[in-house]
């Protein structure tokens, strides 16, 4: 449908980029739009949307839409053609279904913040805010080169730090949306060393010009630094061990905020990233991809752990949104390109669900706590049973489609040669176990049980917000179904790269790849996943308050665990203490430093002057006599110095003449 | 009958100590000013002096213009004495030390 | 039309300008200041503008030949042109060439803004915007000047208006402040002018011929003995150096900008400190291209190369500056030593020798005038609007001054170098030419420690920001108050332009990239854009 359009594209990024641009301008002509922003914003959105949409459906029925580009800045080169920074966009099959995903979900949630957010003051603002992002997410998908993809990048992180700080005068949520920018931040620069990087060794950003270049490169460890670079900024923005710690305190933003930004899209935007650059990681030194595998499969379980404890809703879901994010890293560094990607897809469907749906239940209780809640399944039934579906499918439930994603990622883990594939895949059914806990614990914790007394006055959210979630609930059941039998998700992405599957096996079998080890993987994941439900049931779905886990609180040594889960590993308390007990007082040295040590210099000199000026002016006695000693005295030097030569040859030639003797 | 060039020199050189020495003792004003015009004595002796002996004219004249701004001198010179001891009442030049750091 | 002496107009109508505003009545200074600065910033506008008019800056013609000069005038001034003993050969030259146009639209831009800023000046209004237009005669003259006895003045001139404006119009502690930016400035361009006359008369030595002017000195400079020219090099690079300025010549830079009123303020940072910068590269890259490559020994002692020297002293800058940043608690001096580290990424830049790291420089220049002026424009604001800058004593302050909360928040965005923003694009190319003059982790001055100052710009602004901008409001029974209009206006249209030179970066790069790669050649460093 676009291909005679094409142009129309630039839409996709620029609709709510205009939308942004135009409300701020308003607001700086005194004009603030307040409700009505957000009805530009579903407008510029709706047509992002649509255009993803429509795109996707071109896309997958074979049509060529072909790349469009513009220069940006141009350099010039000694005898070849001149190097260019371009902006393009591109429409593959990883950026139309992705696209399609970020389309559709930004629509819904924008639509879900007319009701959430209505009565908030800073309105123009939050809608402004939503715009420039989902732009700028959406640009990012569809971006052709790196160089776009990180501007995009960026303004996602500006968008994510203005919208965890849209409550400012909370002092968390101003703390928590300083340390999502600086924490991704972190990430973001060795993202751009990659750029640094790899428009030195390529000589452009563009992606199909270095998936044309990289297999001519012989330096694999030159790639895998690349790689590793870029990864480090997938790290930075997906929120993986080591810099995962900003994302739950990102929950301090408004809970649609966090189903958009911080669960459906922009966390993903490393996975994404590492997708699109894989190309760049299977011709690199395998050391690229086993890192990857691990970080992913390490969050995974780590994350997940954290998760058991907390009961702030939004909390848990945001561990859940690690542990799951960690489940993507991990199929892509084990060569499952497609699962990634699948699981990316899935996961945006049922999270952004999850988020919604926890949204509506702070909305009716007025706390994030879930310990407020509970019950509420009788208040609230369509929130309470799209919810339960979401629960499900996450848990990997069979059929519904976090369980095709999951298991494709664990056979994956299961076929792949990568450094021990068998504690990775350890950690990923561990993880499935307690995934399903976790998540049943939260839903049992807020919709079952008797209800506390906020709950007891509970209603449903008004439409604007029940309709995207239960909208949602379908792709979140069945996403997994429709991409597989509809789509046949592996084949289209992986004819979208061009590159055949086996070409991801290249870190050498596991060994023992056949189809039955493959079936008793699958059967084995879910019998996990019903066994951390089972779990769950019993502590607190069928009697809660007596064995549960805050009863392992005063046990021994699961007091321990269960503190030091609490506290997070107190990894936190390690960068705040790195931070406050480090670098602030070595920054107060060196100011004291730079006050006393260089500027004392300075003004050392300066009194030094001040010193010789005072001595000196003693010579200044006030007495005509002395000044005219001085004046003979100085004459008397400047002959006897100036003339020394003539003055002794003078004398010898006198005494010569007078005396009769000498030379 | 002539008189040697050195015993010219001689003279003028004595004069000159004389007129120095008072500038740097005297307190008085009027008293170094004197000096100075010693000073100013000796050196045209010289002028004089070595004019005679390398028999160029030019020397005498040096001397008479020499002495003529020693008049102007003399003449700005208590001129100025004369207000100072308007001014500050003593023409004591190791009490007249307002230029003093 | 083509023979319009364009650069001598900008100069006489600046000039007439400052005599305007000290000869009219109190009350109109502001705005016959403000109608000279607007006229003379139409003219330069014309002088960028690609094709506009036949005296615009002709690009093909610069691409082609890429340090030739354009608009150039030459007239005879101390000389004896013609006469059997000819003396001195200073002739009034002037010229603009791609390095040099993109900051003398910048001088005009922030004169014009800051006069705009600043028209309500209630204090001796008639000399504030006498000087401030006086101080527009140096910089131009310094940006445009081909001679050095001319660029010397030039430069000398830009000296004294700054000491008056600190000196009369300052803070508390402004004669301090005033005598040291003055002292310590002066008795750099002393040495600076050492060096200057070395050059004159070593030309004269092997020439036989008096001159003074750049092109004169550059051509005889490959004459010249190595170790001769690493010592003006360095009396040179030390009167740029403070300029700049700098670690550790840089300590006259906080003092100066805390005292300083806001229009000083803004004019110091966004123009006078990239006449050192500037300087460098126009005179001591440009005559002394052979200089950066050498490894001089010293004492016995052997340094390494040059251009790594000066590129150390800039890792030295971004890291120092952003680091100090993070120890301090007034917000004017935050932005000042955010200075002195954002212009170590200039010195960085240029001392890559590499083409695409000096055409990084010249952007970081320009992005960095822009947004550095923005940013001292609303810490005025918000000393004006709350009564302090103490960044303990505010907080909150998004509540009560919402569109002052929002121009500092895109401000600093711009300057931590967030991409869209006019100094992301810098940042990047001047990394780049990092990597390729020094690689990413083999020496002292590779890349991976000068990015590491991104990291901590982001973590000074934002800590910054939650600071001044977030959380509760402390109320301190002040009134306060949003921007005015004219701040509005002034802040909102250097937020646009700065957003448009983040989006189009172009706009100045077509200008510095030809000249840029030009001076990389003449060092001999890499000219291509990648690999």
């Amino acid at each position: 449908m676009l291909e005679h359009l094409l142009y129309l594209t630039w839409l996709i990024p620029f609709a709510p980029f205009l939308v942004f641009g135009f409300i701020y301008l308003m607001a700086a002509l005194g004009w603030n739009l307040g409700q009505a922003a957000g009805h530009l914003s579903l407008i510029g959105v709706g047509i992002s949307a649509l255009l993803s949409v429509v795109i996707f459906a071109d896309v997958s029925s074979g049509v060529a839409l072909g790349p469009i580009e513009v220069v940006w800045v141009s350099f010039p080169s000694s005898g070849g053609p001149p190097l260019q920074y371009t902006m393009g966009l591109q429409f593959d099959h990883l950026s139309a279904l992705v696209g399609m995903v970020v389309g559709i979900l930004s629509f819904l949630i924008t639509l879900y913040s007319l009701g959430y957010m209505r009565g908030d003051v800073g309105l123009h603002r939050y809608y402004a805010h939503i715009s420039l992002f989902i732009g700028a997410m959406l640009g990012l998908v569809y971006s052709n080169n790196y160089l776009m993809m990180f501007i995009m990048w960026e303004l996602m992180g500006l968008c994510s730090y203005l919208l965890i700080g849209h409550y400012n005068h909370k002092p968390e949520a101003a703390a928590a949306a300083k340390k999502a920018f600086l924490v991704t931040r972190i990430g973001d620069v060795s993202f751009l060393i990659g750029l640094v990087v790899i428009w030195n060794t390529f000589g452009t950003f563009q992606f199909s010009a270095i998936e044309q270049a990289v297999g001519g490169i012989k330096d694999t460890m030159l790639l895998a630094h690349i790689a590793l670079l870029l990864f480090g900024g997938a790290v930075g923005k997906s929120a993986q061990f080591p810099l995962h710690v900003w994302l739950p305190d990102a929950m301090e933003g408004p809970t649609p905020v966090s189903a958009l930004i911080h669960a459906a899209t922009m966390v993903k935007a490393g996975v994404f990233l590492v997708a699109r650059s894989y190309p760049l990681f299977v011709h690199a030194d395998p050391i690229a991809l086993t890192t990857v595998a691990w970080v992913g499969g390490f969050t995974a379980i780590f994350a997940a752990s954290m998760a058991l404890v907390f009961f702030d809703i939004k909390r848990v879901l945001a561990y859940s949104t690690l542990s799951q994010l960690g489940y993507m890293f991990l199929a892509l560094g084990v060569g499952g390109y497609s699962a990634g990607i699948f699981h990316l897809m899935n996961h945006a469907f049922f999270k952004a669900l999850l988020f919604m749906g926890a949204g509506a239940c702070i909305h009716a209780v007025h706390s994030n706590d879930m310990r407020q809640m509970g019950g509420l399944f009788k208040k609230m039934r369509w929130t309470g049973l799209a919810m339960l579906i979401a629960t499900l499918s996450i848990s990997g439930l069979p059929l519904l489609s976090g369980w095709w994603s999951k298991d494709e990622i664990l056979t994956d883990v299961l076929l792949s040669g990568v450094w021990h594939a068998d504690i990775l895949y350890f950690f990923g059914l561990f993880t499935a176990v307690l995934t399903a806990f976790y998540m049943f614990r939260l839903w049992f914790l807020t919709f079952w049980g008797t209800p506390s007394h906020h709950a007891e006055h509970a209603v449903e959210a008004p439409p604007t917000m029940v309709v995207p979630v239960v909208l949602l609930a379908i792709p979140a059941a069945l996403s997994g179904l429709l991409a597989v039998y509809v789509l046949d998700l592996p084949d289209f992405l992986e004819a979208s790269e061009g590159m055949a599957g086996e070409l991801f096996f290249q870190l050498g079998a596991f060994g023992l790849g056949s189809v039955s080890l493959e079936l008793a993987g699958q059967a084995l994941g879910s019998v996990m996943a019903l066994l951390g439900l089972y779990i769950a049931w019993v502590m607190y779905g069928r009697r809660y308050g007596k064995r549960n886990v805050e009863y392992l609180k005063d046990l021994g040594w699961a007091g321990v665990l269960y503190r030091t889960l609490w506290n997070r590993y107190y990894i936190d308390q390690l960068y705040v203490g790195f931070c406050t007990m480090v670098i602030v007082p070595f920054v107060r040295l060196q100011a004291r430093f730079d006050q006393g040590g260089i500027d004392g210099l300075v003004n050392g000199i300066a009194s030094a002057a001040f010193a010789l000026g005072a001595s000196l002016r003693r010579l200044q006695t006030g007495i005509v006599s002395h000044y005219a000693a001085m004046i003979v005295l100085g004459i008397v030097l400047i002959a006897v110095v100036g003339n020394a030569q003539t003055l002794a040859g003078f004398l010898d030639e006198l005494a010569r003449q007078n005396f009769g003797y000498g030379g | 009958m002539a008189v040697p060039q050195a015993a010219v020199l001689g003279l003028g050189a004595i004069l000159f100590s004389l007129g120095f020495y008072g500038v740097l003792t005297r307190t008085n004003a009027i008293a170094i000013l004197m000096s100075v015009e010693v000073m100013l004595t000796a050196a045209n002796i010289n002028f004089v002096a070595f004019g005679q002996y390398s028999g160029d004219p030019a020397g005498q004249s040096y001397a008479l213009i020499s002495i003529a701004l020693a008049a102007a001198e003399v003449a700005v010179g208590l001129a100025i004495l004369i207000t100072v001891f308007k001014s500050r009442g003593t023409i004591d030049v190791s009490r007249i030390n307002v230029l003093r750091w | 039309m083509a023979d319009i002496p364009i650069l001598t107009l900008l100069l006489v109508l600046s000039a007439a300008g400052a005599a305007a505003a000290l000869l009219v009545p109190k009350r109109y200074a502001g705005a016959v200041a403000l109608a000279f600065a607007v006229l003379v910033f139409l003219l330069s506008l014309l002088l960028v503008l690609p094709h506009a008019t036949t005296f615009s800056f002709d690009y093909a013609a610069s691409s082609a030949d890429p340090l030739h000069l354009q608009l150039g005038e030459a007239h005879p001034w101390i000389d004896n042109a013609g006469q059997p003993d000819h003396r001195f050969g200073i002739w009034y030259r002037v010229g603009v060439d791609g390095l040099s146009l993109p900051m003398v639209f910048l001088s005009t831009l922030m004169t014009m803004a800051a006069i705009a800023y600043a028209i309500h000046e209630p204090k001796r209004p008639n000399e504030f915007f006498g000087l401030l237009l006086v101080m527009q005669v140096g910089v131009l003259g310094v940006f445009t000047a081909q001679d050095y006895f001319v660029f010397y003045i030039f430069w000398e001139i830009v000296l004294i208006p700054m000491y008056f404006l600190i000196g009369i119009w300052g803070g508390p502690r402004r004669d301090y402040a005033a005598i040291k930016f003055f002292i310590y400035t002066h008795v750099a361009s002393v040495i600076m002018v050492i060096g200057i006359m070395a050059l004159v008369f070593e030309n004269l030595r092997l020439t036989g011929v008096w001159s003074f002017a750049f092109a004169d000195i550059a051509a005889s400079a490959p004459q010249m003995d190595l170790v001769f020219k690493g010592g003006v090099f360095a009396a040179l690079f030390f009167g740029f150096a403070v300029k700049m300025p700098v670690v550790p010549f840089h300590t006259w830079l906080p003092d100066a900008h805390v005292e300083a009123p806001t229009a000083g303020s803004v004019l110091l940072a966004a123009i006078l400190l990239k006449m050192g910068a500037y300087g460098l590269l126009r005179i001591a890259f440009q005559t002394f291209p052979d200089v950066l490559r050498t490894s001089y020994s010293w004492y016995g002692i052997d340094l390494p190369e040059t251009r790594q020297i000066l590129a150390f002293l800039g890792v030295v800058s971004i890291i120092y500056g952003a680091f100090i940043c993070l120890a301090q608690r007034d917000l004017k001096k935050l932005i000042a030593y955010s200075s002195i580290s954002h212009m170590g990424l200039v010195l960085y830049g240029m001392s890559t020798t590499t083409g695409i790291g000096i055409s990084g420089a010249v952007l970081q220049m320009f992005a960095h005038g822009l947004i550095s002026g923005a940013l001292f424009m609303v810490v005025g604001s918000i000393h004006h609007g709350t009564g302090t800058r103490d960044i303990p004593k505010l907080g909150g302050l998004a509540q009560r001054l919402p569109l002052t909360a929002a121009v500092l928040v895109v401000a600093s965005m711009a300057s931590l170098g967030l991409p869209g923003l006019a100094s992301f694009v810098s940042e990047l190319t001047v990394f780049t030419g990092g990597y390729q003059a020094y690689g990413l982790v083999i020496s002292p001055v590779s890349i991976a420690i000068p990015i590491m100052g991104v990291l901590i710009t982001a973590a000074y602004y934002i800590w910054a920001l939650q600071r001044v901008l977030f959380g509760p409001f402390v109320e301190r029974g002040l009134p306060m108050h949003d921007l005015p209009r004219n701040e509005k206006v002034v802040l909102l249209g250097l937020l646009v332009l700065i957003a448009f030179f983040g989006i189009w970066p172009a706009a100045i790069l077509d200008m510095s990239t030809p000249g840029s790669f030009e001076v990389a050649s003449l060092i001999g460093g890499l000219t291509a854009g990648g690999r």
